[in-house]
């Protein structure tokens, strides 16, 4: 709280030093949602960090701060794939038949794989997707999710249960889908 | 475990690998992402901060003054006030006596046919046209590493040498070479102008970032690079005092906005407040604080709004 409390008294050192706290965690954060080659890593990562940093104020010391910043960097990557247009280029890139002829290779497996869970990001509400990149990614605790979003720890459970289930749906959906990671190792 | 269920988690384990991954770049990522940040959020400072600030400022420009006119081409980075003092004393007999030694030197001076051609600094190998008479670098000094936050571009300066054979006049010992036709270099695109714009400005090369920026704006006016570019060269044109210049780069960021809104807007306030445009200025600040009421920013923007 007291390097908080630096910046919103105006110190940019602390602001400095704050963000440089919490970015490795944004970056995680951002490149689970966006995945790990994403061209607009760098774009999220950014945009997440300034809203972090503009949300300052709002800020309690309800949850770490670090969680804080994952948090509001989650939804900005979010944003960020709901905005992007690199996926719908991959999905109008690949036509059925090419994705068949391309999976054999594991750049165009990941692409799939990568679109299939950016789409699922879309289905899901931003508080589930929030659960599930915190729960996956980031790997933490359900009690730490919990604190971090301050609610209860079973509907944090219950968040997750959402997630896996539309996954699951999507991937019963979607043959292709499941044929490519059944190959996978 | 059904077979959907194994699918699942070979999905969740990729979404797992995501947020794993670790490159080499990731520090310049982040330094870089933290220090456009940091620089878009002009926090309140206390008085004394502001009153050293200032002090330091003034000897700053006063030393870029002097500078500028003994090294034109460079830069020098802030120093404390008592050694700009200092310094700026010891300049002023310096170029009073340099001057004079530098005539005494130069005059009559011939150039010399065994001197290695001096690498241009990017501007300079950029800005160089193709028929010149002397010889354009065959490879200009790539640009150093900026300190900490602004990544290494390689190959990423544009060279000039034409595409020609050209003869090249040495030394009077040395016969006329022939240096080699050269296919045309591809020209940098915008990420890469955008690189070494930054690279000059963590330099401290002020001038040229500006020249890169507008280069830059010129060659790929409709790029993404582009459009983040106008609000460093802005910011930049600011500290050059070039604030009706400064004021057009953020209007034109402002009119198709983005993440650096907030930044762009600070900056269209200050250049307001320096041509002495007051009610635009207050306008300008008062929708700082409407748009980023929980922003530190907000803070000086009500400071501001109470003067």
């Amino acid at each position: 709280m007291p390097l908080v409390r630096r910046v919103l008294d105006g110190d940019r050192e602390a602001l400095d030093a704050l963000l440089k706290k919490v970015a490795p965690a944004v970056l995680r954060a951002t490149r689970s949602v966006l995945g790990a080659d994403h061209p607009d890593v760098e774009d999220a990562l950014q945009e997440g960090l300034l809203r972090f940093a503009n949300s300052l104020g709002r800020y309690q010391a309800k949850s770490t701060v670090l969680h804080y910043a994952v948090r509001i960097a989650t939804h900005a990557a979010i944003d960020a794939v709901r905005k992007s247009e690199q996926r719908h280029r991959i999905r109008d890139a690949l036509s059925k038949e090419q994705q068949s002829q391309m999976s054999t290779t594991s750049t165009a497996r990941a692409l799939v794989v990568q679109e299939a869970l950016s789409r699922l990001l879309e289905e899901l509400s931003a508080v589930q997707s929030e659960a599930l990149i915190m729960k996956v990614a980031l790997g933490y605790s359900v009690d730490e999710i919990a604190a971090a979003t301050e609610v209860p720890r079973n509907t944090v459970r219950s968040r997750l249960g959402h997630a896996r289930r539309v996954l699951r749906e999507r991937i019963e959906r979607d043959t292709e889908l499941a044929r490519i990671l059944r190959d996978m190792q | 475990m059904s077979d959907s269920d194994e699918l699942v988690d070979k999905l969740l384990a990729h979404l797992e690998e995501s947020g794993r991954t670790e490159l080499p770049e990731d520090s310049f990522l982040i330094a870089r992402a933290v220090s456009h940040v940091v620089d878009q959020a002009p926090l309140a400072t206390s008085e004394a901060q502001t009153d050293g600030r200032l002090i330091s400022e003034t000897v700053t420009r006063v030393m870029q003054h002097l500078d500028a006119e003994t090294h034109p081409e460079e830069e020098r980075p802030q120093a404390p006030a008592w050694i700009g003092y200092a310094a700026a004393a010891f300049a002023l007999v310096v170029i009073a006596g340099g001057s004079a030694a530098a005539l005494l030197l130069t005059a009559d001076r011939e150039p010399r046919g065994d001197e290695t051609p001096q690498q241009a600094a990017p501007q300079e190998a950029h800005e160089a046209t193709p028929h010149e008479a002397t010889p354009a670098p065959q490879q200009a000094t790539p640009p150093q590493p900026a300190p900490q936050e602004e990544p290494v571009v390689e190959a990423s300066v544009p060279e000039v040498a034409a595409p020609r054979v050209r003869r090249v006049r040495r030394a009077p010992e040395q016969a006329t070479v022939e240096v080699p036709a050269q296919e045309p270099v591809p020209q940098p695109t915008a990420d890469e102008l955008l690189s070494i714009g930054n690279q000059a400005r963590g330099r401290g090369r002020l001038d040229d970032a500006i020249a890169h920026y507008r280069d830059l704006q010129t060659r790929h006016g409709a790029s993404r690079a582009a459009h983040v570019s106008r609000v460093s060269a802005g910011r930049l044109l600011l500290r050059r005092g070039n604030a009706s210049e400064a004021l057009r780069q953020f209007n034109t960021y402002l009119a198709r906005g983005g993440a650096l809104t907030q930044a762009a807007l600070v900056g269209k306030a200050t250049a307001l407040e320096q041509l002495g445009r007051e009610s635009e200025e207050r306008d300008t600040w008062r929708e700082i604080r409407r748009r980023f009421p929980d922003a530190p920013v907000a803070v000086r923007a009500a400071r501001e709004l109470a003067q």
